[in-house]
């Protein structure tokens, strides 16, 4: 029997206050449980509710393992039926890396040089009336146009300037060349005429 | 105090059921301490087998029209190979530019082949190789826009690298006036075969 559940002697709790009248031969060991409900009860009750509590965790956790390893099972059987289809899926797609890489070298190759007659189109489409362009030179940091300008030399220069700010701000120009730039504009002496030399710079190339 | 055999049996005859529930309860302890293992570890291989089947699964899902477009790229692959320039067929590249010397009625004045440098025929970064050439031509500049188009939207995948365009100086068959023609100074780079 649990030591909180017995019964306490009173005669032994009270002894040390009041002195007793005659001597106790009472022996608690062997006097009887009188209590309205036995000890016993409820010693078995907490014991029958947790063993019950752990019968049922137990089966609770081996219900969830049963069910795992049928969840295991039927994993196993998806694996083993699309590894094939995954394997050659896989094959096919290393191979399709491989191929898309040929249309993308050839794309790269073509987008690193600028197209160039539709550069001259759009510079012919673009041109001024008074200003005529006699020679073109391409190379990897830009583009340098040389050309004449028509007209009285005072008004000419004012055309040529207006031709760089119209370059400038070209849409197409800009989406090629970082910047237009005047490099040199002199007087022709043989005809009057005024000579301009243009740079547009490539985008990201270097100083010339 | 020794407790003796004979007051335990004594203890579990009184008190059966407790006595036997106890047992239980321990037997049942000891049964979930010793199979916690074994669940935790069915639980990590589920969790794995059910990635390996979802990852399969989705391989498989991804791929419905892989074959079909690895068909349709292996195609246009081809298509993009039967553009490129061999280096070695040096005969056939020049006959490339001599028909469009006819087609465009311009005059080749300079065609050559430059040479592919080891760095690239060595490189891992690019598959097809650039083959450099240089070419010259005259014309009026008509002439020199068509050479120009038919060059850059030819059967070989062509960038002009650089490129200057001045009038001529004099005209490439004697007796022919100069007036009006131009010359166009090309670097070409050809896509070629490795």
């Amino acid at each position: 029997m649990l030591p909180f559940l017995k019964k306490k002697p009173e005669a032994a709790s009270t002894a040390s206050q009041t002195l007793a009248w005659h001597p106790s031969f009472r022996n608690y060991e062997r006097l009887p449980d009188v209590k309205a409900v036995r000890t016993v009860f409820f010693v078995n009750s907490v014991a029958i509710v947790i063993a019950l509590a752990l019968l049922v965790w137990f089966a609770l956790r081996e219900y969830r393992a049963m069910n795992l390893r049928s969840e295991i099972t039927n994993c196993q059987r998806q694996i083993d039926r699309d590894r094939h289809g995954s394997d050659q899926a896989i094959a096919t797609y290393k191979k399709f890396q491989t191929e898309e890489k040929k249309p993308a070298e050839v794309e790269t190759f073509r987008k690193a040089c600028p197209v160039f007659s539709d550069l001259l189109i759009h510079i012919g489409d673009t041109l001024p009336k008074n200003i005529a362009l006699t020679s073109l030179d391409m190379r990897e940091t830009g583009l340098t146009m040389r050309g004449v300008v028509r007209g009285a030399p005072e008004l000419a220069s004012g055309e040529a300037s207006a031709y760089v700010e119209q370059l400038g701000a070209d849409k197409t120009i800009k989406a090629l060349f970082d910047e237009v730039s005047l490099t040199n504009i002199s007087r022709n002496p043989q005809n009057g005429r005024l000579n301009l030399e243009l740079f547009l710079k490539f985008k990201g190339a270097k100083k010339k | 105090m020794t407790i003796t055999k004979e007051q335990i049996v004594a203890s579990i005859k009184k008190c059966p059921i407790g006595f036997g529930c106890g047992a239980l309860s321990l037997a049942l302890v000891v049964a979930i301490y010793f199979r916690a293992g074994p669940i935790s570890e069915a639980g990590d291989e589920m969790e794995k087998k059910s990635a390996e089947a979802q990852r399969l699964a989705l391989n498989l899902k991804n791929a419905v029209q892989l074959t079909e477009q690895f068909n349709t790229l292996s195609t246009a692959t081809r298509q993009i190979e039967s553009r490129l320039m061999r280096p070695g067929d040096l005969a056939k590249n020049q006959q490339y530019f001599y028909r469009l010397e006819t087609e465009t009625n311009t005059k080749l004045i300079d065609c050559r082949q430059g040479s592919i440098s080891e760095k690239e025929k060595n490189s891992r970064k690019t598959l097809y190789p650039a083959v450099p050439y240089i070419v010259a031509v005259q014309g009026d500049y008509a002439q020199i826009m068509t050479f120009l188009r038919h060059i850059e939207s030819g059967m070989h995948y062509c960038r002009i690298t650089s490129a200057s365009i001045t009038p001529s100086t004099r005209a490439s068959t004697p007796g022919e006036s100069s007036e009006g023609l131009l010359t166009l100074n090309l670097n070409l780079e050809f896509l070629g075969q490795p």
